[in-house]
Formats: structure tokens, C-alpha cells, sequence
């Protein structure tokens, strides 16, 4: 039997120090550090140091993984590159050198994302570390002292400022929140959170203790990454990748604008717009006089024809208007609001105090049964303008008037708080985040950090101008809604606009609800900003303002859910007129109402060519019935039985659990002391 | 715009066409109901040209079909109401009539319309010469609703057939492919459906590897491109240059023959040993992935689609690739809009047809539409021979659908398939030909005229 030598089984052979695997590798310290970061490869801690404490070890296998990356040639390509450039330079041979500067060799890291992320949703996984260092070198100064390179500053900018508009294109935005290290964001991509940080917009002190190179190998490989996620973002958009750049815009350092200039423009078809030719067609018939003559003198008669087919319409409006609305669902709009006015039965007074949300109140009261039972499919949840059309198609014979005083005034509170995403459902988050500032139109003064608010407010759908170059709105124009300033004092006051601190952006955006301006009025001290990332029911305590946030929260939810079940048609705010066809046509898909078009146009062509007097609708869908209210279980336990069961479960507990469950409950008994502290704090302050 | 009730606001419309005279109505405006539909502006100008029996007509406003009551059509995009609006209106297309059926005995996978030039033509009106393959390797040609003639013309199944223009006496040439990688172009198809000897295989086109999936044949009719299995894109000389290299080749072999003093060569396998064999004229390299489709937006482009995702545009002249749409699901078929309109429709493993429009650079949107409305994949693209607007598309859902692109409803469904449709071809610009996996073949009579 051979005698087990030392050094040839267990962490021995399985792990090698630094050293070891630079001479294995062939590399010099630099390099291999470089490669390291660039495949993903860390230093383990065996449990047993075969050679030491004090050296650095790696697995013996990922050592050999790097043995066969390509990169490695081009690692020795490039020393041996720069050593003929040394060497010309020293013998003075200007000539060589400028021609070699022609030659350097260059590398991609392409196969290193593809390598360490096979799938997208892997990137989207690790892709919180990547943006944050990308939005930090856009915003640091390209020194040459550090060796910080512009082009590798100007990549990181363009990257970011890619991504920010994407966010915004897909209105993926969902928490925002102030902090002394800068403003973190999370976003909503295909399912995955991702979180990154943006550092404020001060001038950056590079302090010299930072490792610049490792931080910019870091860069270089997660400039590509993100230049890979971004390519797959946009074209799940449909949009070209790399969107073009505005330069004049660019230089205004406009940021996302230069980046969005071509919104109106990408919005039409793929197929060409005829121009309208109307002076032209007139000539033709001028010049050709080819008009049937006889239908010169019809046109008198043709008022008669139009009264005929308005009473066709009106007959049956109940369900024509459904169709219609299933229609103008399947095309699928934009503007949401004008199509309301449309439906509107009678204006109502107007509040003076917001003119566009004023507007969108009582134009959202006036059609009562417009919620949506929303879709489950992700394709109209991220179309909430379509659920609003869908919603407004019902409002034949308007019921507002049927509406009690005291259920308005409460509904207007809870539609006010709503803003823009009042028709969406409650429960689809990412249509309340996209059309939660719809109809607000912003205008940001100069002092507040104009690029964060302009993602923010763009993200839940609002527009925003500011004071500067570039901007799409001046300070004087009448659609502005919102002046956000942070001046102790403000000057001029606009009567139809709110003044409100950049804070009530955030503080909106993050409880989904339109915040009361009159608390963040300028040179007042706001109230405190709650991080949306803290949950309140796992840390046991909700501030105060949190509290009350999340009132005007359940408030704007229950005037969702109103309008909800106005459209199901169980509730007493629907008329006598609307049947169960809205309710239905409230419940359609966008593929759905793709069908129900083509029906009503194959339906209608057949009516034309038969002339029948009926046409084939579609049948008015039966109301949901309303679901029974759960019983509820009433639970018979009395205090001693259950006493004698904890016991006998406190005995029948072995030792270990018995530790164990006693740790929980100390861990749970402190967390309650510190939320009764934090309260107590609170009274105090109050008093 | 006025909040008032919805049925109080008019839209001044000024009607414009490119109809005969007498179907021209005054286009001086006129206030129109805002919420009325086609339906009701058809009705006015039937009763403005006092038409019996009433036509109904389809309208177009800025290039789009109206689908939606005017004022929802209007605002959607962004047109104002204030100004006088100008309608085009042109004959709607009614639903479709079935034909012909035809049952065959496998799934029928091919159809080629064939249009006879005036010279074969004997008197009297004929129906349009319909060439069927299906999945037993036999081509059959239809005329009238008789089956004239059937040929073996390949060892299994047949996946593309496609007409090819020819300025011969002899009538159009057929182009024929398979699953044993072989393409052939078949001659004297109009005699042999007037009733005389079967076609014989003038060339055979050898070059792909693997079962060929998709030809396709250029405008002018001498070159064709086919795509396979193999990921190649081959481009191979066709037509009437094809045809006299063939016959070059039969007289030298004659000639060889007689001087050697051998038989004439038989007919080998059940199968007609093709005269001439062509090696491709090149190949266009860039798909990694089966090459499902082909088509010729004009004589110098070829777009081509592909199992990896991609649907390209090529330069033929330069074998370079200009454009490449890079989509998220495998393309089975591509259409391209006849007379150089630029439009490219394809369809593939999800159930809606995409439209884009390649020569669309500016805006950063890639002008791609999507068109929604079968319940299966797409499996065949038909463009209409002479309108750049009218798509006939087949699915895995058993239906046919004919759409106008000018919106994103179809016009029509044709159904009557029991099982998956796998091709569509217009034998007519008014007959579109269906075929499916339940081994029929429906002939539906369409009238597109005059758009």
C-alpha cells in the first residue's frame, strides 16, 4: 500500500495561488486581474490554505476555464504590439510609429456576455450592478489623471441615456426615491426588478484612494452587456437600435429629449400616408368635368338620407356604441381623454384650480360605467389609453344624472387622486405607473435636477418642459398643470397652475396616487419622503404621512373599483338604457375587439349587399353575477384550551427547536420595542 | 373639440375617386354625421349616384381604410375635424365566392397559377391553367375544374411551385421543388394541359443539399432563387436563357449519340431524367438557418425569410445583403408587393402577419405592422399579382384570410378547410387558390378589380 504523499489530493490539488496560476497562465498581475473581472472569476477561501494564510487562492478549475479564452491572445498581441511601439519610439522612428498606431489590435467582449449570460432574463437578473456603474461614469468627469478616458465617459452616457428612455418608452418606471448617495430607481423589466442608483448632479471629487483601472475594466465589460440588453429591449419595442441621437438637442445637454425627438414621427404606419390632394381633385373635376351629373342634384336630397341613418345609429346606439368602442379598442389610441369629451352627455362645472384635470374629472364622472374589467393578458395592461376607450364605448345614455351630490363629491376626491390612470383597474400596476400623470403637463424650473424628473414624470405618462434650451414648452403656456420649483420663495404665480418641491414627483409617483400639493407647497418644509422600498408591514411600524398616503391610496383604488363595477353594470349608477351589453364589451381584449370588428364589417358589408333590416351583432353578454360576499368562519377557541395546547407543544419541542423558536420570538419582541419606541418618538415630536 | 352630443357633430367631407365619371359624385364638401361608419357613407354615395342594386364602397382617408365610426378614425390620428377632410372612396371587395374543391391525395403543399400568353390560347374563353403539388411528388394541372394532366415530378414531397414567365410559344415554364433537394423547370405544361404529352423536365437545378423550401422567380423571368434546408439562398439562371442551354445541351448529346451509335436515353425510376443540369449562379450567404421563403420586391432585389429569425433584403446584382429585420420567431413565408412598392409582408411561427416597409430609414421606429387576426401560425403568403394592397394569407387555423393593408382588419376569411392550409396563390387576379393538409384544393373566386 503506497504511502498518501502530501500535496496530491483534496484543497491541494484543487486549489492554486495567485502566483501559481499567473505562471500557469503566462500573464503579468495586471492582465490576469483584468481577465478575472472580465470572465467573472473571484478567489475562493479554502478551508484548508495549503500554502498559507496569506496568499490569494483560486479553483485549479477556473484557472483552467481561462486558459482557453481567446482573449488571451489578444492579451499577448497587444504587449507585443506595444512593445514595438516602445521600441520605435525609442529609436526615434517616427515614421514606424505612426504606422503602427494604425495597427493596434482590438477585441470585443461580445462572447463573454454571451458566455456569462445565455439567457436574457440571466442578464436582466444581474444587470442592478451594471447600471449603476454606467450611470456613474456618465455623470464623472473624463480625467486624464486617473485615466479615465472620454470616449469610455461618452459610451456610458449615450448607454444611459438609452436605457432611461426605453424605461420611459415602456413606462417601466415603478419606485423612485431621494437619498444622500443619489436617486434610486427600479424598474420593471420583463418581471425582473431591477434597481439601479444615479449619483446627484454635483461636480464629482475623484478621490485618489479608488482603483480606476479595475473600475473601468468593470466598464468596459458592462458597457457591453448593456449595450447587448438594450439592442433586445428596443426591438422588443419595435424600435430601431441605436436610436438616433439629436446632436443640436445633444448639445443643449438635453439628455432623454435628444434621444425622443422622433416619438411623434415613429407613432404613424408602416404604410405610406397619401398627401391629401384636395385643391388637385377639385382641378381634376374641374378639368375633366367627369362628375355623374345626376348626382349633382341628389345632394338636396341627401339630407333626408343622413337623418335616416343617424336614427339607424341611434336605434341601436346601445350596442353600436359598444362595437364602436370595441373598435377604436382594436385600433388602439393614444389620446384618451378627447375621446371621453366625445361621450360626454353634459358638461358639469368646471374647478378652477387645474384646468386639464378639472376637465378629465368630470368628463370621467360623465361616463359611468367606464371602468375595465381588465384584461389578464400583458398586451392591453400595458395599453391602459385602450382601457380607458374601452371603458368610455358603454356611455350611451349617460348616467351621471341619475348620480346622488354626496356619491359625486366623493367620487371627484377619489377620481382627483386617481389622475390619469382613474379608468384603470386597481389591481394592474403597471397601467395605474403608465397613465398615472397622463393629461399633467409639467414645467421644472431651473434649480430642480431637471434629467430625474423628466424620467419620472415621462415614465407615468405625463409631459414636462423646462426652463432652458431645447425644452417643448415655455414657462408662459397655458397647458402646464404643475410648476415644480425649490426656491424658498416664488415670484410670479400662475392662478391655473400647482406649485409644488420636486419631492411630490417622487412621493406621487411612488404611492400611485396624485399627493395633496398644498403639503409641498415652496419654502415649506415637505413632508417626510417614505422610501418605497420599505415595506411597511415587515418592518412592523408605518409613519405617519405613510398612513395617511395610504389613505389617499385606498381612496384613489376604491374609485377604480367603482368605475369597475359601474361598467359590470351591477351597481345602481347605471341607467336604464345601458344593458349588459357594455358590461361586456367593458370585459373585451384587444383581440377580441379585433374580432369584433371584423364581425360588424363582415355584418355590415352583408347588410349592404342584402339589405336585410337586422344586422348580426354580437349578443349583449350576460352581467357576471355578483359573487357571493365569503361567509366568514367564525373561529370558537377559548382562552384555556388553547393555553393547555401551547404547553404540551412547548414540551414536545426537542432542544434545538425549542432554541430556535425562542430566538424568533426574542428577534420578534425586539422588533415590536423598537416599533413601540420609534411610536413613542412620534407622540413626543407631535406634542 | 365641442363637448357636445356625439350625433350633433359633422365632419365637412370632400368625396374623391378614381372611378369612371359615372361613378364620381360632386366633390364639393358636404357635413357628414361624425359618427357614422362605412356603412353610412357608403349609403350616401350609393344614394348620391341613385346605384340599384347598392354597391358598397370602402373609403380611405389620409391612405387608411375606415374602420371605426369617423370621429373615433379621426381622432386616433390626430386629424383635426375642423378642416374639410377628403375621402377617397373605392369598391369595397365583396366576400369571397368558393369555386372549385378538388381533393387530392396527400396534402397538397404547392400552387402555381399559370397564365397562358395569347398565342397558346385556343378559342373561346378558358379558366386560368392551375399547377398543384402535393405531398406524393406528383404535380397535376387544373383547368375548367378538370384535373388535364399529373406528372410524377419529384421522390417526395413537393414544397414550392412557381410559374415562370417565358416569352417562348410554348406558355409559361413551371419551376418545381422538393424534398429530395432537387428543383426543376418543367416545359410545355399549356400543351400538356390542352391535352397533350406530359411536361418534360427541361433543367434540372442541382445544388441544394437538402429538402428546398421556398422559390421564387424573378419578375422578368430569367433568374430564380430557391431556399433550403441546407440555410442556403442559391440563385440559379431560369426561364427562356435556362431553356436554350437545354436545348444546347440535347442537341450536343444528340450529336454524340448518333455519332456513337447509342439508344436514346429512357426514362429511368418512373421519373423523366431532367435534359440539362444547372449549377447555381451563386449563392447568397447570410442565414444560419433554414431558408423558408423568397420573394422579388423588383427585378434587382430579393428578400428572402428564415427559420433564425431574419428576413433579409438583398442586392442581386452585388450578392450583398442591404437590410436585414431581425424578429423574435421563426418566418415561414414572405411576400413582396408587385411593382416595385416596396412592401414586404411576412408570416411565421406566431399568428399575426407582419408588414414592413424596408425603405423606411427615418423616425427611429422600425416600420413594421403587425396584423392580427388568425388563430394559427402562418404558413403561406400570397401577394396579389397587380395590387400593392391586397394579401391573401393561409394558416394552421384552417382558414385563409384576404387583407387590404391599408388597415389592420381583414377583409375576408375563407374557410372551408378542415385542416391546416399550407399554401395560397393567386391563379388569377381573381381567383386565389387554397391548399391544406385535409388534401383539398379550393378555388375561391375574388374581385379586387379597380384598386
Amino acid at each position: 500500500m503506497l504511502k498518501k504523499k502530501k500535496g496530491t489530493s483534496g484543497n491541494a490539488v484543487q486549489y492554486v495561488t495567485r502566483n501559481q496560476a499567473l505562471k500557469k497562465l503566462q500573464l503579468k498581475l495586471s492582465e490576469f486581474r483584468r481577465l478575472c473581472i472580465l470572465k467573472g472569476i473571484h478567489p475562493r477561501e479554502p478551508k484548508k490554505k495549503p500554502q498559507g494564510q496569506n496568499k490569494t487562492y483560486y479553483h485549479v478549475k477556473d484557472i483552467a476555464y481561462l486558459l482557453h479564452e481567446p482573449l488571451l491572445k489578444k492579451a499577448r498581441e497587444l504587449y507585443a504590439y506595444e512593445k514595438k511601439v516602445r521600441r520605435a519610439r525609442a529609436k526615434k522612428n517616427r515614421d514606424l510609429a505612426a504606422r503602427l498606431a494604425a495597427r493596434k489590435p482590438s477585441y470585443r467582449l461580445d462572447h463573454l456576455v454571451r458566455e456569462r449570460y445565455p439567457s436574457f432574463v440571466d442578464a436582466l437578473r444581474d444587470l442592478d450592478d451594471p447600471l449603476t456603474l454606467v450611470h456613474l461614469f456618465a455623470v464623472l468627469p473624463a480625467e486624464k489623471a486617473h485615466g479615465i478616458p472620454a470616449p469610455a465617459v461618452q459610451l456610458a452616457r449615450r448607454l444611459a441615456l438609452e436605457w432611461q428612455a426605453w424605461v420611459v418608452r415602456s413606462h417601466a418606471l415603478r419606485k423612485a426615491f431621494i437619498s444622500v448617495k443619489g436617486y434610486y430607481f427600479q424598474a420593471e423589466v420583463q418581471g425582473q426588478a431591477v434597481t439601479w442608483l444615479v449619483p446627484h448632479a454635483t461636480s464629482q471629487v475623484l478621490p485618489p484612494d479608488v482603483d480606476y483601472k479595475v473600475m473601468l475594466t468593470f466598464l468596459e465589460f458592462y458597457s457591453t452587456l448593456l449595450q447587448f440588453v438594450n439592442y433586445k429591449l428596443y426591438h422588443s419595442l419595435g424600435l430601431r437600435y441605436p436610436p438616433v441621437l439629436d446632436p443640436k438637442l445633444e448639445q443643449a445637454a438635453v439628455g432623454l429629449e435628444a434621444l425622443m425627438q422622433d416619438l411623434a414621427s415613429s407613432g404613424s404606419g408602416a404604410a405610406a400616408a397619401a398627401p391629401r390632394q384636395l385643391a388637385a381633385a377639385a382641378a381634376e373635376d374641374a378639368e375633366e368635368g367627369g362628375v355623374n351629373p345626376a348626382a349633382q342634384q341628389r345632394l338636396g336630397s341627401l339630407a333626408d338620407k343622413v337623418r335616416e341613418l343617424e336614427e339607424e345609429i341611434r336605434g341601436e346606439r346601445p350596442r353600436g356604441a359598444a362595437a364602436a368602442a370595441a373598435d377604436a379598442q382594436q385600433a388602439g389610441s393614444e389620446d384618451g381623454s378627447a375621446s371621453e369629451e366625445e361621450e360626454a352627455a353634459e358638461e358639469e362645472g368646471f374647478e378652477i384650480d387645474s384646468g386639464d384635470e378639472g376637465e378629465d374629472t368630470e368628463e370621467e364622472e360623465e361616463e359611468a360605467d367606464s371602468g375595465s374589467d381588465e384584461e389578464e393578458e400583458q398586451a392591453a395592461a400595458d395599453d391602459p389609453e385602450d382601457a380607458d376607450l374601452a371603458a368610455a364605448g358603454a356611455a350611451a345614455g349617460e348616467a351621471s344624472d341619475d348620480e346622488g351630490e354626496q356619491a359625486e363629491e366623493e367620487e371627484e376626491d377619489g377620481q382627483q387622486l386617481a389622475g390619469g390612470a382613474a379608468d384603470v383597474d386597481a389591481d394592474d400596476d403597471a397601467g395605474v405607473c403608465a397613465s398615472l400623470f397622463k393629461g399633467l403637463v409639467f414645467f421644472l424650473g431651473r434649480e430642480v435636477p431637471r434629467e430625474q424628473l423628466l424620467l419620472i414624470i415621462r415614465a407615468f405618462g405625463g409631459e414636462a418642459g423646462w426652463d432652458g434650451e431645447g425644452s417643448p414648452l415655455a414657462e408662459g403656456d397655458e397647458r402646464i398643470t404643475h410648476q415644480v420649483v425649490d426656491r424658498p420663495t416664488q415670484g410670479h404665480r400662475f392662478l391655473s397652475r400647482e406649485y409644488v418641491q420636486p419631492q411630490w414627483v417622487f412621493d406621487s409617483a411612488n404611492f400611485r396616487v396624485l399627493a395633496r400639493p398644498p403639503l409641498y407647497a415652496p419654502g415649506k418644509a415637505p413632508p417626510p419622503h417614505l422610501s418605497p422600498f420599505v415595506r411597511g408591514e415587515e418592518e412592523g411600524y408605518v409613519p405617519e404621512y405613510g398612513r395617511q398616503l395610504a389613505a389617499l391610496q385606498e381612496a384613489a383604488r376604491a374609485a377604480r373599483k367603482r368605475r369597475a363595477a359601474a361598467a359590470r353594470g351591477g351597481d345602481v349608477f347605471v341607467g336604464e338604457e345601458e344593458e349588459g351589453g357594455e358590461g361586456g364589451a367593458a370585459a373585451l381584449t384587444a383581440e377580441e375587439e379585433a374580432e369584433a370588428a371584423e364581425a360588424r364589417y363582415a355584418a355590415e358589408l352583408a347588410k349592404e349587399l342584402k339589405k336585410s333590416g337586422a344586422a348580426a351583432g354580437e349578443e349583449s353578454e350576460e352581467e357576471e353575477a355578483a359573487a357571493p360576499a365569503p361567509k366568514k368562519r367564525r373561529v370558537s377557541g377559548e382562552d384555556e384550551l388553547q393555553m393547555d395546547e401551547q404547553q404540551m407543544k412547548d414540551i414536545m419541542m426537542t432542544r434545538k427547536a425549542r432554541k430556535m423558536y425562542q430566538g424568533l420570538q426574542k428577534s420578534r419582541a425586539a422588533k415590536q420595542a423598537r416599533v413601540a419606541a420609534l411610536e413613542q418618538r412620534a407622540a413626543a415630536l407631535k406634542q | 373639440m365641442a363637448e357636445q352630443h356625439e350625433e350633433e357633430v359633422q365632419i365637412s367631407c370632400s368625396f374623391v375617386t378614381k372611378l369612371p365619371a359615372e361613378l364620381r359624385v360632386p366633390s364639393a364638401p358636404i357635413a357628414v354625421p361624425a359618427n357614422l361608419t362605412r356603412y353610412g357613407l357608403s349609403q350616401i354615395i350609393n344614394h348620391l349616384l341613385a346605384l340599384d342594386p347598392a354597391r358598397p364602397f370602402d373609403f380611405l382617408i389620409d391612405g387608411e381604410l375606415l374602420r371605426l365610426s369617423l370621429a373615433k378614425h379621426l381622432l386616433d390620428r390626430h386629424i383635426s375635424t375642423e378642416a374639410v377632410l377628403e375621402i377617397e372612396y373605392v369598391p369595397a371587395v365583396l366576400p369571397p365566392t368558393p369555386k372549385e374543391e378538388h381533393p387530392h391525395e396527400d396534402w397538397v403543399s404547392a400552387i402555381a397559377g399559370l397564365a397562358s400568353s395569347s398565342g397558346s390560347k385556343s378559342s373561346g374563353e378558358e379558366g386560368p391553367l392551375l399547377a398543384s403539388g402535393s405531398y406524393d411528388g406528383v404535380v397535376r394541372l387544373w383547368r375548367d375544374g378538370e384535373c388535364s394532366c399529373s406528372f410524377t415530378a419529384h421522390k417526395g414531397p413537393i414544397q414550392a411551385a412557381v410559374a415562370v414567365p417565358s416569352r417562348g410559344g410554348e406558355g409559361p415554364l413551371l419551376l418545381t421543388a422538393g424534398n429530395d433537394g432537387a428543383v426543376r423547370l418543367w416545359r410545355g405544361v399549356a400543351a400538356a394541359a390542352a391535352g397533350g404529352a406530359a411536361p418534360e423536365a427541361a433543367v434540372l437545378l442541382k445544388g441544394h443539399t437538402d429538402t428546398v423550401q421556398g422559390a421564387a422567380v424573378a419578375p422578368d423571368g430569367n433568374l430564380c432563387a430557391t431556399g433550403g434546408w441546407d440555410s442556403r439562398l442559391l440563385l440559379w439562371r431560369c426561364g427562356d436563357a435556362a431553356l436554350a442551354a437545354a436545348e444546347a445541351a440535347v442537341d450536343e448529346e444528340e450529336v454524340e449519340a448518333a455519332a456513337a451509335g447509342k439508344k436514346k436515353r429512357k426514362v429511368a425510376n418512373g421519373l423523366a431524367v431532367a435534359q440539362h443540369v444547372e449549377a447555381p449562379r451563386s449563392e447568397l450567404a447570410g442565414h444560419s438557418q433554414c431558408v423558408s421563403g423568397a420573394a422579388w420586391p423588383t427585378a434587382g432585389t430579393l428578400v428572402s425569410a428564415s427559420w433564425d429569425h431574419s428576413v433579409r433584403l438583398w442586392d442581386v446584382e452585388a450578392a450583398t445583403a442591404t437590410d436585414t429585420f431581425n424578429h423574435n420567431k421563426a418566418v415561414h413565408c414572405v411576400g413582396a408587393a408587385p411593382g416595385g412598392a416596396g412592401l414586404v409582408a411576412f408570416g411565421g411561427a406566431e399568428r399575426a402577419l407582419r408588414v414592413w416597409d424596408p425603405r423606411m430609414r427615418s423616425g427611429e421606429g422600425l416600420a413594421v405592422k403587425a396584423c392580427s387576426s388568425h388563430a394559427g401560425w402562418i404558413s403561406a403568403v400570397a401577394w396579389h399579382p397587380s395590387s400593392a394592397h391586397h394579401v391573401a394569407t393561409a394558416s394552421h387555423d384552417g382558414t385563409a384570410k384576404l387583407w387590404d393593408l391599408r388597415t389592420s382588419i381583414p377583409l375576408h376569411t375563407l374557410e372551408g378547410h378542415t385542416d391546416k392550409v399550407l399554401s395560397a396563390a393567386w391563379v388569377a387576379p381573381d381567383q386565389l387558390a387554397t391548399g391544406g393538409a385535409d388534401c383539398k384544393l379550393r378555388v375561391a373566386e375574388v374581385s379586387i378589380g379597380g384598386q
